[in-house]
């Protein structure tokens, strides 16, 4: 699949894990502002 | 890519590491920054059949199996990669790197990622589909 440069990113995130530590952890990427869910519709007219 | 912590600078993992985790990329997963030892993943989010999974694969340092029988595997084994002829698309508007400690760490080691990305326009019966295929 191709795509226009100019909608293409990189991403990128770090964590350190603790040594002598159990269990997991996380970092969290936030993509709330690449994402527009709100459709756009031209008004409709009523007469 | 895993590198020593931040005492050794970016150095490669060293020869002593011991340890071991899994780590992987969860869509949707909410779940912050959180430190070594605060954050559990849910029990089947490593899992395959985890819609929300996008890619993992499993560490394990140069000593972790050095009292195994088997010679030590390779270091990274990826488990779930991302395809380029079916793309994974994310809708949702988190993702987050999450790992499991198997056997914990000789040191601080950090973890990073970073993804190529492209951003793409659905219509909504697309986005429907997605909504319902990446459901857990």
């Amino acid at each position: 699949m191709a795509y226009n440069i100019k909608d293409v990113f990189y991403l990128s995130t770090s964590t350190t894990i603790t040594g002598s530590t159990a269990n997991g952890g996380s970092a969290q990427l936030d993509l709330s502002a690449y994402i527009d869910p709100i459709a756009r519709e031209s008004p409709k007219q009523s007469v | 890519m895993v590198s020593q912590g931040s005492a050794a600078g970016s150095e490669p993992i060293d020869d002593a590491e011991a340890g071991s985790f899994r780590a992987g990329i969860l869509a949707g997963a909410g779940l912050g920054d959180k430190a070594t030892g605060v954050a559990a993943a849910a029990s089947n989010a490593f899992y395959a059949t985890n819609d929300l999974l996008v890619a993992s694969f499993d560490f394990y340092g140069p000593k972790s199996m050095v009292a195994n029988a088997c010679t030590t595997t390779d270091m990274y084994n990826e488990l779930i990669t991302v395809d380029t002829e079916v793309p994974y698309v994310v809708i949702r508007d988190n993702v987050c790197l999450v790992y499991d400690v198997g056997d914990n760490m000789t040191a601080d080691a950090v973890l990073s990622i970073r993804m190529s990305c492209a951003q793409i326009t659905l219509d909504q019966s697309t986005l429907n589909q997605l909504l319902r295929t990446q459901t857990v």
